[in-house]
């Protein structure tokens, strides 16, 4: 019957985002080195380490930044972190339709949007399917 | 959804803070279940009302506009 995440398993979720954002860095310096582009890729890791740095920083003050770093979860940040995932996605599908038909009156493929607003309309009919038995 | 959480809390003399550690939950949930923002769910709302040894609905109360 429990409604929050504790111990352990919390406690390495806590680092999972900041942890997440030094292996991006990391990533983003060595892409960017590889192709010749010592400037971007400091700039790259710079900005996602200090995004790593705000949210061990400022976690503890701020609600808003503990749920970005997925601190301490309870029913209600699980849920608010539910309908913040919920309207990006609404943002994201609106975006994809929408540069899928400009593509479209364009007279060029959808390419990757039309990959995406597929994938997207997929797993939504999937996930409808497997919640709706499941609850 | 009404609630007397924050007169169940004072009375014991916990700070929201002391009350979220207790069930497990941020103290910033427990502001806004006192602030009837945020309805808990039915098993936060038991452990809450097994904690201050009170019948749920002695806890919580139902307006008519929740119905």
């Amino acid at each position: 019957m429990s409604t929050t995440r504790t111990g352990e398993t919390g406690s390495r979720r806590r680092w999972l985002i900041p942890g997440l954002c030094v292996a991006f860095a990391a990533a983003y310096a060595a892409v960017f080195l590889a192709h010749g582009r010592p400037l971007a890729a400091t700039i790259g890791a710079a900005v996602m380490l200090a995004y790593a740095a705000v949210l061990v920083v400022f976690s503890r003050r701020s609600e808003a930044v503990a749920l970005l770093r997925e601190d301490g979860r309870d029913e209600r940040r699980a849920m608010i972190t539910g309908r913040a995932s919920a309207t990006t996605l609404s943002v994201l599908v609106v975006l994809s339709l929408a540069m899928v038909f400009v593509q479209l009156v364009r007279g060029v493929e959808p390419g990757p949007w039309g990959v995406f607003c597929g994938v997207g309309g997929l797993t939504f009919i999937v996930a409808i399917v497997y919640h709706s038995r499941r609850y | 959804m009404r609630n007397d959480v924050r007169e169940l809390r004072a009375a014991k003399g916990l700070s929201q803070q002391a009350l979220g550690q207790a069930l497990g939950v941020s103290r910033q949930t427990i502001n806004a279940i006192e602030q009837g923002r945020y309805d808990p769910s039915l098993p936060l709302a038991i452990r809450m009302a097994r904690y201050f040894g009170r019948a749920v609905e002695e806890v919580f109360h139902v307006d008519d506009e929740d119905r």
